[in-house]
């Protein structure tokens, strides 16, 4: 569960629900590979498919993406691993670690593996509370409400037994305290209350 | 009837596409700028989760674990369509990424001609995104060349980078101050000719640095920030 991104709220934002919906307008297939070396001009042109791809959500913009990862030019292999890591997808994971053989650039195979890395850590919402692995508060509300309703049920309990106890002790002797009435009370017994980052080694 | 089928299809195709971009409002444009980079962002943290007791009040073992979490341009662009309620709908039509802007010096979502800006990511004093590229100025490499009236030069210079995204509406839940420090590795050109005077700019900002994510205390392991932009003066 460390590691785990909490399933969404149920009134997760509308802003978040929308931001996973597919794109509109799907992306095209990639232009066949350019046989000529590239001008600054292609290189700049294809950085600017990347910027555009990077933030859709279709899968025909993630399979330019990791197309460009083969690129002859390094920046635009460079600029696609960053795209890999903003479209947000693990299926590229894959893709990236088996590039990471194909170069012998230190730089691009750090970024590379950085890329994989960052891909392999769920994707948090900073639009809803509850990134940090925490309960929601419908579900801390929920617990304590659950606390209070069982200790509700052991009082209730706990006077029946008394009210029981007493009967019987009416039919034989008088005036002495009720015995064995449970002292505890659901959801009290848990150890000492801590808070966050307390007790850390 | 295979006509008929695939005129049927196409004629429901356009309708859908026609609903599809009829319901979608265009974008609000709030400024424009010429002089910009594209600024890519990801960003990772490790917070803190509830303790968790097991045991009875004198023989317990108690337990603290961590969550890892990351965050890109989009968890960003979403987050700022929250704080300004815009439609993150909208903007995702608009084509809408994540500038720095050179007028303003602040972090801009714009839409994707990139000139206009639909959100000034730093202009609140209880949400902003501050983002200092060039925080403080560095050792650095450059040559120039001067052939009067015209010049090139270019430079590579290590700034120390700063950020801090914040949010607080006063509820502790949804408390947002996480801020960080680290390098920047800036390369710039500039060529002045007696036709043209164009620039270019690529940044590569390392950081790490702590906060406080949902009111947890966290760890930010890694925040990278690559910006990339070219013009004309």
């Amino acid at each position: 569960m460390a590691s785990a991104v909490p399933a969404p709220a149920p009134d997760q934002t509308a802003a978040a629900v929308t931001a996973k919906s597919v794109a509109l307008t799907p992306a095209p297939a990639p232009a066949p590979a350019v046989a000529r070396a590239m001008t600054s001009e292609d290189v700049q042109a294809e950085e600017d498919r990347l910027s555009a791809w990077q933030m859709n959500n279709d899968p025909q913009s993630l399979s330019n993406i990791l197309a460009d990862l083969n690129s002859p030019d390094k920046d635009v292999r460079m600029a696609a691993i960053e795209a890999t890591k903003q479209f947000g997808d693990t299926n590229a994971i894959p893709v990236l670690k088996a590039a990471v053989k194909n170069t012998d650039d230190s730089e691009e195979q750090m970024a590379l593996i950085g890329a994989a890395n960052f891909l392999s850590i769920p994707q948090g919402d900073l639009t809803t509370s509850g990134n940090a692995t925490q309960p929601t508060p419908e579900q801390d509300q929920a617990v304590q409400r659950s606390r209070a309703e069982a200790a509700t049920r052991q009082q209730a309990a706990a006077q029946i037994q008394t009210l029981r106890a007493q009967g019987q002790q009416n039919q034989g002797q008088q005036g002495q305290s009720p015995q064995g009435s449970p002292q505890g009370q659901a959801g009290q017994n848990q150890g000492p209350s801590s808070q966050p980052g307390q007790g850390q080694p | 009837m295979k006509i008929l089928k695939t005129l049927t299809c196409t004629i429901a195709a356009t309708a859908a596409v026609a609903f599809c971009a009829s319901s979608a409002k265009a974008a609000t444009v709030v400024g424009t700028t010429e002089d910009y980079s594209k600024l890519n962002v990801s960003f990772s943290v490790v917070t803190n989760a509830p303790s968790v007791t097991k045991g009875s009040s004198t023989n317990y073992v108690e337990t603290y674990k961590t969550g890892n979490t990351a965050f890109n341009n989009k968890s960003l662009i979403a987050l700022f369509a929250a704080w300004s309620t815009n439609s993150l709908a909208d903007w995702q039509a608009a084509g809408a990424q994540l500038i720095y802007d050179f007028n303003s010096d602040e972090v801009c979502v714009a839409d994707k001609s990139g000139t206009n800006i639909l959100y000034y990511a730093d202009n609140n004093s209880d949400r902003y995104f501050n983002f200092e590229p060039t925080y403080d100025s560095g050792a650095y490499t450059e040559t120039y060349n001067e052939k009067s009236p015209y010049y090139n030069y270019s430079y590579n210079e290590m700034y120390y980078a700063y950020f801090e995204l914040y949010f607080w509406d006063g509820s502790d839940a949804t408390y947002i101050d996480l801020y960080g420090y680290g390098q920047n590795n800036e390369h710039y050109s500039e060529d002045y000719t007696a036709t043209s005077d164009k620039w270019s700019e690529t940044d590569s900002i390392h950081t790490t640095g702590n906060g406080y994510l949902d009111d947890i205390y966290s760890s930010i392991t890694s925040a990278n920030f690559n910006m990339s932009g070219h013009g004309n003066y």
